[in-house]
């Protein structure tokens, strides 16, 4: 075959293949039209369940069924306006299953002349969106639940699963919400922009509220709770039961209810009470033959938040024993030995993600209480060991793993033991960050101040907290030493927390939830997932109540000689 | 020179034949980790035609080196099917990304760099080398064994 013939045939095959991929992406894309909704699908929702739903032809507002349904007490009515139509794949599972974007995306079924609508919210309160599909053995964790979709079509269309899967033709709806009864917040649009003190007060209190509402006379959280029911779902652990009881501390230190304080002091008894262990000379938390350090490292900071808020100086002996153990973790180098044997009494020198940075911000936390000069010095060799030992290699540049708590660790540090290189890793992790921060329009979803990489996936929020609390700590440093890139950093974290209190459960879709005053303050996974796990809310909080921290810091700053610095805050 | 002896076709050089088969090996190779090392799952339309692929390819680049009778033909028919599997991977990448910046609206600049790097990893291999290959074969129809292929 000649040159001239390949390039001929190579030239055919790409411009077949861009008109077919125009063809493709043409079909299947929506053109949303809010102002003209083809139909209105009216539900009526009582504890989180269904009682009525009539779908209402464009321009009609009323409808004898959901007129009766709300005569009841406690009804919620929610309008779904299909605002486009297209078609999708159905013929595979996985390509149906990819179809529907998650959260403003269900489907009409037509069968025998009869069509049915399956809503957004039907598939929220089914928590039925992102429940993961595998391609080529990848587990991707996007996709909707197609038994979900199947079952409730067949259930509307009076037949059976199996035949709506074959013979049902089904197409792809875009939904917008509305709640005529239920006026949105005056948050539920916050920007980094408008975001002030007051607003995210009310968030930080309402989260720290949810947290103590949800612990039982025992001292246990409710750890894994399924929103739309309000189950409790499987799983417990300690670092996170740790974490959950240092938030609420700090929520009792800075609001001062003593609703707050007293559900702290009973998750912080409950870990001396039921999780504390002999582990050498030293104590330690967990009862396991093996004890991973994680759990002794966020009890420690808890129990420094309880004695340094003087909620309970008693814990004073715990964090001298729990520092003690931490330290004697530690190698050489500065990195800590991440499990100990309890049974052979010696540390095992294996390594997980957290557990070094925790420890570290432990050791420096601990130093505030007990002035113990060796946790000063295990701190400072923990963190150092974090940004030079524990992460260099070619490319650390351009790649940085979870560094939420290294941190938090350098900049309580900063104070006393002050290490530019640590500084200079976190404002690179922060600069990482800011380059997959989304802004508003860069995905369908909610995704201003969010992280991701694709308008596919569905941001998760606890990155965003979590990342937050170590952006919020390194801009607090910058502004002590009025330091260069302070507003970008400031807009970084104002676009974070306001995605986050846009995405508190403050109400959130009350309709589906079946006790929303349970839930109320409580931090989803992501706008889909309504798994709530405690350290959801704690990272959310715990940055919230850093930021007003920083705020007060910011106004004090004029006093100290730094008003650039403040200005740049306020 | 004569018409017909400038279209005769010329014999299989030695640097030509060590250059293709070489790079043959190295395509039989790394299709066979990236399907059978990299990817989790088995999955019997993939797993098949990575395999035809990954013979064929390491049959004609071993012929390639050593120059046997057979392997031009052999070579030609590889890269014909490393051609046909690679403008199949093209075509199911771009459909692909086509139906989800339908479905999602654009996919994003993080998605999008994904999807150029997958194409830029396969399109070597599986697109130029074959193409190549099939332009060098095109003139040199002549079986390697006569002294004007040693030259």
């Amino acid at each position: 075959m000649s040159a001239q013939s390949i390039a001929r045939l190579l030239a055919l095959y790409a411009v077949g293949l861009v008109v077919v991929s125009l063809c493709v992406r043409g079909s299947v894309a929506l053109t949303p039209d809010p102002a003209h909704p083809r139909a209105v699908v009216a539900s009526v929702w009582q504890n989180g369940a269904l009682v009525a739903r009539a779908v209402l032809p464009a321009g009609q507002e009323k409808h004898p069924s959901i007129d009766e349904a709300m005569a009841s007490p406690g009804s919620e009515l929610v309008l779904e306006s299909s605002v486009a139509e297209g078609p999708i794949v159905t013929r595979s599972e996985t390509a149906l299953s990819i179809s529907l974007v998650s959260g403003h995306d269900g489907v009409v079924g037509t069968l025998d002349g009869t069509s049915s609508y399956v809503t957004p919210d039907d598939l929220l309160a089914r928590r039925a969106y992102d429940r993961g599909v595998n391609i080529l053995g990848i587990d991707l964790g996007l996709g909707a639940d197609t038994a979900v979709i199947y079952a409730l079509l067949a259930d509307r269309l009076h037949t059976t699963p199996r035949r709506v899967r074959e013979e049902a033709k089904i197409r792809r709806v875009r939904f917008t919400r509305s709640t005529p009864g239920r006026p949105t917040p005056p948050w539920a649009h916050v920007d980094g922009g408008s975001l002030t003190p007051a607003i995210v007060r009310g968030a930080a209190i309402d989260a720290a509220r949810y947290l103590a509402r949800n612990l039982r006379e025992d001292g246990h959280f409710r750890y894994l709770v399924d929103a739309p029911s309000n189950r409790q779902l499987g799983g417990y652990d300690w670092p996170r039961h740790a974490g959950a009881t240092y938030f609420l501390a700090q929520a009792a230190g800075h609001f001062h209810e003593p609703e707050l304080a007293e559900a702290c002091l009973r998750a912080a008894s409950l870990l001396r009470n039921r999780a504390v262990s002999n582990c050498g000379d030293a104590q330690c938390i967990g009862t396991d033959v093996r004890v991973d350090l994680g759990s002794s490292a966020l009890s420690l900071i808890a129990f420094v938040e309880i004695v340094r808020t003087g909620l309970d100086t008693g814990y004073f002996g715990l964090v001298r024993s729990l520092s003690r153990f931490l330290r004697e973790q530690q190698r050489a180098d500065g990195e800590f030995m991440h499990e100990y044997d309890r049974r052979e009494s010696r540390p095992v020198d294996v390594q997980y993600v957290y557990y070094s940075g925790e420890a570290t911000l432990a050791l420096a936390r601990a130093d505030e209480v007990t002035h113990d000069e060796n946790d000063l010095a295990s701190a400072k060799r923990g963190l150092s060991h974090l940004v030079r030992g524990a992460w260099h290699f070619f490319g650390d540049r351009y790649y940085f793993g979870e560094e939420h708590w290294t941190c938090q660790a350098m900049a309580d540090l900063w104070g006393r033991s002050p290490d530019r290189g640590a500084l200079d890793f976190c404002e690179r992790w922060q600069a990482y960050g800011r380059k997959l921060q989304l802004r508003a329009g860069d995905a369908i979803y909610d995704a201003d101040g969010a992280i991701g990489l694709s308008s596919i996936f569905t941001p998760r929020l606890t990155p965003v907290a979590s990342r937050c609390e170590a952006g919020i700590a390194t801009l607090d440093v910058l502004l002590r030493e009025d330091a260069r890139g302070v507003e970008e950093l400031d807009a970084q974290q104002r676009r974070a927390l306001a995605l986050l209190v846009r995405r508190q459960l403050r109400p959130g879709p009350v309709a589906i939830f079946s006790s929303p005053e349970s839930v109320y303050g409580a931090m989803p996974g992501s706008e889909v997932d309504l798994a709530l796990r405690i350290d959801y809310v704690q990272h959310a909080g715990s940055a919230m109540i850093r930021w007003l921290d920083l705020s007060d810091l910011a106004r004090d700053v004029p006093r100290r000689g730094k008003e650039g610095a403040a200005r740049k805050v306020l | 020179m004569s018409a017909a002896a400038s279209e005769r076709p010329r014999p299989i050089t030695r640097g030509p034949a060590l250059g293709f088969g070489t790079l043959n090996l190295v395509s039989a190779g790394l299709a066979g980790v990236g399907v059978f090392g990299g990817l989790p799952d088995r999955y019997w339309p993939v797993d098949v035609t990575a395999l035809v692929l990954i013979v064929l390819l390491a049959v004609s680049g071993a012929g390639l080196l050593f120059r046997t009778s057979w392997s031009a033909a052999c070579a030609r028919i590889a890269a014909a099917i490393s051609l046909a599997v690679g403008l199949a991977l093209v075509s199911a990448l771009a459909v692909t990304a086509s139906y989800l910046a339908g479905i999602y609206g654009p996919v994003g600049r993080g998605g999008s760099i994904i999807f150029v790097l997958v194409l830029a990893l396969a399109t070597p291999y599986l697109v130029a080398v074959p193409i190549a290959e099939l332009l060098w074969l095109g003139r040199t129809a002549t079986l390697p064994g006569s002294t004007a292929d040693l030259s």
